[in-house]
């Protein structure tokens, strides 16, 4: 190492000369290369003169010309500048002469927004109308109301098959099946917890137990289907269950109020009945935290109360 | 005419109602009974047995003047929290119906049916159902106390048999019923049961309007430390008495009342553990179960005592003599106040003897 230590504790050569060995040593990875502004352009220069016509060539066509494929990194075609790599103590980055970081990350270069347009453009005329009566998302659930869902995998790599791509998920919004409250609950429960959302009312099937995608997606075809008709039939060890409100909403024809109030032999079709039935749901369904009373559920009994004392005709302490 | 529950009234807030010598020998029972153990020994000391008319009760006896007795039974459902006079609204409301001549089922701490040993035993009439015996036939003689004046006129209707050799005839009195369940205690759960079907199944206009009064009704709905074989509880509604007692709660039957209170001090589990429950929603404290069990009830707040109620119940003490020195001077009765925070039962403590 006789010329480095030279050079490092010596920097009295001139400076073309300086630049030369500096710049050598540095792309041996050997020292670190310094920071100076005037010597960064000075080296820009230089590869300028030994490539004369790539600025020219820029300027003169279109990008996606240039660079039309999917390709390694040229620094020579690329105008940007352009820094890659560790950065060592007081330095920038290395910069994209030469820098087989650069050249060996992926790059998008291909698939700049005019070149997208272009590509775009040109596959107008396979393309047919949108149909105009699916306007909004609620048009098409009503229209298609079960969702496929699949992902491909394309990799530049030894095999185009993924694991990965074999999964199918499908969804369905459960308001779009017919099934009456029985039905709703022992599909829920027969599906499980997990693969039903209560907030959005989404029932979400994901199978991957067979090797290809037709057979997942055939299988998940299978499962709703099983899941539906079975759902739809009442076991003779279901009758004696309750049915009440374990699902988390309250079927109040289901619930044993609605019998109470049965008993009381009074006219089915008044209003007190109704508001009654409201504020039974209001006090059942839990505003606020079970287990400590607040406004919400105090005047929630408040209303429970009237709502009876109407339901029983009597009237309230004067 | 104030000593009547009937004629109390709104303005009538935060006086005492006095039960005299013959009221307390039929309402203060013998076993459990509603009023604590220092309230007897204050009403005592005080040489008077008095029972603050608040709103609560009033508003239950206003129900009960209204309610329309041809149909199904009425729920009245106490809550509020701990130690503020639930059972002690329920006794207003039974010493009213007591005078308005009733048929009184009185149940208090009924957790004292589902907790500790207890001496249980296999129903005869049903295998599925558990007696105990001790805790029915001690219920029948609370019966009896607080029915003495009924139980003669009132007639069964049908024949009850308890073994080959021993039944009892149609058209006996409940009082001969009752003293035969309380002479033989084996068929003491199941005298309960004829009672209780008696009163469902009524259709004698001259049969006394019924007031079911349950204190902590949430146990029905909870669990039990009982064991009738080794590792397994047995079930509230297993229970004889629980079983019968439910069915009185229900809007089944007509010509009567229920008025049931909730408890919520000392509700254990059954490692013995008293659970903390902070809340007093009903929902809560009775579970979806008993929640639709009673319903429709009508929820009344026990709440505690106004300022004018906390003051009512001090000038009581003074009057009584019990408080005396600095006490009745302004700053006592405000100290008393401050710490008490109106809560009936932090007054009673504080003034009590030691």
């Amino acid at each position: 190492m006789p010329i480095i230590q030279k050079i490092c504790f010596k920097p009295v050569l001139t400076g073309r000369i300086q630049k030369v060995c500096y710049s050598a040593v540095a792309k041996a990875g050997l020292l670190p290369k310094p920071f100076l502004e005037d010597s960064d352009s000075i080296q820009f220069l230089e590869r300028m003169n030994r490539h004369p016509s790539f600025l020219a060539d820029m300027l003169e066509q279109e990008w996606s010309d240039v660079w039309p494929m999917h390709r390694q990194f040229n620094p020579y075609l690329v105008p940007l500048p352009l820094r890659m790599g560790v950065t060592q103590k007081y330095c920038a980055p290395p910069d994209k002469f030469g820098n087989l970081e650069l050249m060996k990350v992926q790059n998008f270069l291909h698939l700049t927004p005019p070149a997208v347009k272009k590509h775009c453009a040109a596959l107008k005329k396979f393309c047919t109308p949108f149909p105009e009566e699916l306007r909004s998302q609620q048009d098409f659930e009503r229209e298609f109301p079960l969702q496929s869902h699949t992902v491909d995998y394309v990799v530049a790599g030894k095999t185009p098959r993924n694991p990965d791509a074999r999964v199918v998920t499908k969804t369905i919004r459960l308001c779009n099946l017919p099934l009456d409250h029985h039905a709703r609950l022992k599909l829920t429960r027969l599906a499980g917890e997990e693969r039903f959302n209560r907030d959005t009312d989404i029932l979400t099937l994901k199978v991957d137990r067979c090797p290809v995608r037709k057979q997942n997606n055939d299988f998940a075809n299978y499962l709703l289907t099983a899941l539906y008709f079975e759902s739809w039939k009442t076991e003779s060890w279901e009758k004696g269950g309750k049915t009440g409100y374990s699902d988390g909403y309250l079927w109040w024809e289901d619930s044993p109020s609605f019998q109470n109030v049965k008993n009381l032999s009074i006219s089915w079709e008044s209003p007190q009945v109704d508001t009654y039935r409201e504020a039974v749901a209001d006090l059942k369904s839990e505003p606020g935290k079970p287990g400590k009373m607040t406004e919400e559920r105090n005047t929630a009994i408040n209303n429970y109360k009237s709502s009876v004392l109407k339901l029983l005709n009597l009237p309230a302490l004067e | 005419s104030h000593n009547d529950p009937a004629n109390h009234s709104l303005s009538d807030v935060g006086l005492m109602y006095e039960l005299n010598e013959e009221d307390q020998s039929q309402t203060v029972l013998k076993y459990n009974p509603g009023f604590t153990k220092r309230f007897i020994s204050e009403a005592d000391a005080l040489n008077k047995f008095c029972i603050m008319v608040r709103k609560p009760g009033l508003e239950v006896v206003n129900y009960l003047k209204h309610a329309d007795y041809s149909a199904p039974v009425n729920r009245y459902l106490l809550y509020g929290p701990q130690g503020c006079g639930k059972t002690m609204t329920m006794l207003y409301a039974i010493s009213y119906c007591r005078k308005q001549g009733w048929l009184i089922f009185p149940a208090f701490n009924t957790w004292s049916w589902l907790k500790y040993k207890k001496e249980i035993v296999r129903s005869q009439w049903n295998k599925e159902r558990v007696d105990h015996s001790e805790v029915a036939s001690r219920w029948l003689e609370n019966f009896r106390q607080i029915n003495s004046h009924l139980l003669d006129k009132i007639y069964t209707t049908r024949e009850y048999v308890w073994t080959k050799y021993e039944k009892s005839e149609a058209g006996i009195s409940f009082a001969s019923l009752v003293d035969q369940g309380i002479a033989r205690v084996r068929i003491a759960s199941d005298v309960i049961g004829c009672i209780i079907r008696e009163v469902l199944q009524q259709d004698d206009s001259n049969f006394p309007r019924s007031l079911v009064a349950v204190d902590c009704v949430n146990s029905f709905f909870s669990i039990t430390t009982l064991k009738i074989e080794p590792g397994i509880y047995v079930e509230p509604n297993e229970l004889t008495m629980v079983y019968n007692f439910k069915k009185l709660l229900r809007n089944r039957w007509k010509n009567g009342a229920v008025v049931v209170g909730l408890n919520t001090s000392g509700i254990q589990n059954q490692t013995g553990r008293v659970e903390n429950i902070t809340s007093e929603h009903p929902h809560d404290i009775l579970g979806p179960d008993g929640f639709d069990w009673l319903d429709p009830h009508i929820p009344i707040h026990v709440p505690l005592y106004t300022d004018i109620e906390s003051i009512s119940q001090l000038a009581y003490y003074q009057d009584r003599k019990w408080l005396v020195g600095r006490s009745i001077s302004e700053a006592g009765e405000a100290e008393i106040l401050q710490i008490c925070g109106n809560s009936p039962n932090d007054i009673s403590v504080y003034c009590g003897h030691l």
